[in-house]
This record gives structure tokens, sequence and C-alpha cells, in this order.
């Protein structure tokens, strides 16, 4: 069914806001998890997103942000909630190290760490903008309207955050030649 | 990590996907890659999530539409409308037959006394030809529970200064509040200036009323707005 049709429908159909969910549940998700790590505290926040979808899907209209953009506002919106009610910043690259007993690392926490890591050296915006591409599979024009930025704008975004990893890769890239040497 | 190396050895391949950079596009599709890897929910987390919005949303749909935020702006906004309405209307000239004297020349004694000519008037009783308002029109109750008829006003008595607030306030047809009371001559006799204004929100009223200090007899001066 096309989306907007389901949205529609989701405004006055249970059934159908469940089909909405789970269009969005791996992404909503995941970037929640590369963002907080805690499986139960990811958990936590993304039922909060949900519910907050459900209350105000009502208002939503499509002819302003595309469903997308408008979900992952609020979701990008909970996290910050979510610090903010912590009162603690814990700076990315750290969340998994702090936040996850050794035992319960498994190869996807794994993959998470080093994603985080990984963005720690981005600015906050080129962050955001990698998360919102690749956890929450967003295009680019949704991005730019997360964010309130052109599309050109969220594009050099991204481009420099490739290059910025691109140069990181190379230096570990060298790091494990010289520990393979060694 | 891995799939961000390996993308940067197999990069500048062709093609412009979304605007990137042709050596970035392989970086991109890695990046892609490499969030794949990032576990989703588990499967009972997303079913039991799911129930409950289910569950939530046909709550929802049943219940009474309940008073949104716009709405209850939109009753505010009425509410001020009135409020504004009421504010204009106390703005406009007040037609009170009463209120509004017809004004003649004061006779021979050139006192700047007033004076009227309705229903509730008489004649002075010194046939100076100054007409004053009676106690009868008075006879209404004053904020204080206390009518003007009430008070003893027999000549030789002598009027009090409360009194004489008390007879004023019941000249005008506003709830008025006494400003100052001055004991003035006029024209040989001795009255009680009586200075009345508004009491409360609403237009700036202001009037003096003239209280004979023997007779209690009051004469509403000349409006001061």
């Amino acid at each position: 069914m096309d989306e907007k049709r389901l949205i529609a429908r989701a405004k006055r159909d249970p059934q159908a806001f469940g089909d909405l969910y789970e269009l969005y549940i791996d992404r909503v998700f995941k970037y929640v998890k590369v963002r907080v790590g805690d499986t139960t505290v990811t958990e936590d926040i993304v039922s909060d997103i949900w519910f907050k979808a459900l209350k105000s899907i009502d208002r939503y209209d499509h002819r302003g942000k595309p469903f997308a953009a408008w979900l992952f506002t609020i979701v990008s919106n909970s996290v910050k909630d979510h610090y903010r009610q912590k009162k603690t910043v814990v700076p990315l690259g750290q969340v998994e190290d702090t936040l996850i007993s050794p035992d319960k690392r498994t190869d996807s926490v794994l993959t998470s760490i080093e994603i985080n890591r990984s963005l720690g050296n981005l600015t906050n915006e080129q962050r955001e903008a990698v998360l919102l591409r690749y956890a929450g599979d967003l295009q680019i024009r949704d991005i730019a309207a997360v964010l309130g930025k052109t599309e050109g704008a969220v594009k050099g975004l991204l481009t420099r955050a490739l290059k910025c990893l691109r140069e990181e890769m190379k230096g570990g890239q060298r790091d494990d030649t010289m520990a393979t040497v060694s | 990590m891995t799939q961000w190396r390996q993308s940067h050895n197999t990069a500048d391949r062709t093609g412009n996907k979304d605007g990137f950079h042709e050596d970035l596009i392989a970086a991109d599709a890695a990046a892609h890659s490499q969030f794949s890897q990032v576990s989703g929910p588990s499967a009972e987390f997303r079913e039991e999530l799911k129930n409950r919005l289910v569950a939530r949303a046909q709550t929802q749909r049943r219940a009474p539409k309940v008073v949104t935020v716009s709405t209850t702006w939109r009753w505010i906004g009425s509410a001020a409308a009135v409020v504004l309405l009421v504010g204009v209307m106390s703005l406009l000239p007040n037609n009170d037959p009463l209120r509004l004297p017809q004004r003649e020349p004061s006779g021979d004694s050139g006192s700047v006394i007033e004076t009227f000519q309705t229903e509730n008037l008489t004649e002075a009783p010194d046939g100076s030809g100054m007409g004053v308002r009676t106690m009868m029109a008075a006879g209404n109750e004053n904020e204080s529970g206390k009518t003007a008829a009430n008070l003893d006003t027999s000549p030789g008595t002598g009027v009090s200064e409360a009194d004489a607030g008390v007879i004023a306030q019941a000249q005008v047809n506003y709830p008025a509040k006494v400003m100052g009371i001055a004991k003035v001559e006029v024209d040989g006799r001795v009255y009680w200036r009586v200075s009345l204004t508004r009491d409360g929100m609403g237009i700036p009223n202001r009037d003096d009323v003239l209280v004979d200090c023997q007779t209690g007899e009051p004469t509403l001066e000349m409006s001061a707005q």
C-alpha cells in the first residue's frame, strides 16, 4: 500500500498504525541503539517515541514534512530529552563502554561500539546526518527536513563526514599494518 | 570499520548516487552496510510494543474527543473579545438621562453650579432658580447599606462629611469612590464638595457633587469628564 494512504488510514485504524509501526520500527530502533547503546534504555526510548507518534499522528499532515522526517524529528528529540533528563553527557564513542557490561557484549554490540568510536570524531551535525542517513536509512530530503537544512547542505555534511571517516580508516589501516610488522 | 576500509580500497568507481562525489559512493554504500549490522529490536519487544500500541490506538479512537489546546485557545479568544467589547461599550457616551444633565444658565447668581431639569429635580428652596437633584433620586441603597433617605438632613442639624459622601455617591449611576471632600461656599451657602470617581475598571468617570451642609440637598456639578 502507498505510504500516504497507510498514514491516512493509521489516523483512524489501529491496525494500520500497527502496519506503519512495522515499516519503521527497525530504523527507529537502530538509530536510538547507536545513540544510546544500552538495549534496555533503547527499548524504553523507542516505546516512548511510538506512543508520542500515536498521540500526535492526527496532527500529521503529509503536505508538510515527509512522514519519515516527521517521525525522526520525534526520535531525535526523544534521544536529546533522554540525555537532558539524565543531565549527563556521555560522548559518543564511550556510550557502549559505559553502559554495556562486558558479559553482555555480542558481535552486534561490538559493531555499535566500533561505529560510535568512529562517529566520535565528527561534529554534532555531521554525526546526526550520518546517523539519520545510515541508521535511520533516511533519504537526503528527509534528513534535510529533520535538520532544517537544505539538501545541498546535508550532502555537504555527509561528504565531509565520510571523508573524515575515511581518514580515520586510513590511520586505522596504518596501525594494523604496523601491528602486523611488529 | 572493516567495511569502510574495503570501500576505501575499492573507491573511485563510477556513479553519482545522491549527489556524492564518485570517490565517496563506495564509502556511502559501505556505511550503509556497516550500520545494517547494528541489531534491531528483539522479536518479543517488537511484538509486545506493537500490541500495546494497537490497544492504545483502539482506546484512543473510542475515547470521546477531548478539548484540544486549540479549542481552549478559541474559547480564551472569545472571552477576550467579550471583555474588549464591554470595554469599548463603556467608552461610549452614557445616555442615561439621569447622568446627562441639560445645562441651563444658572440664573442671576453667576454660580458655577449646574442646573438640571428632570423629573427627579426640584427647585432649590431658596428660590435661586438652582435646580437640585432631590433625595428621592438617591433612594437606592449605597455601598455602605445606608440610604440617602435615612440620613438626617433636617435644617439646622447639619450634614456630616461622611453623610455628604454617601449622598454624593447616590447621585451618580456608576459605582463611585469618594476622592475628596471639601467645604466650599457658593452664593453665600456652605456646601460639601464631594469629588467622585468610578470605583474599579472602566471609564474614569469623575464628578463633583455639592451637598448642602444644612439641608443635605445634593447638586451635581458640571461633569469633570
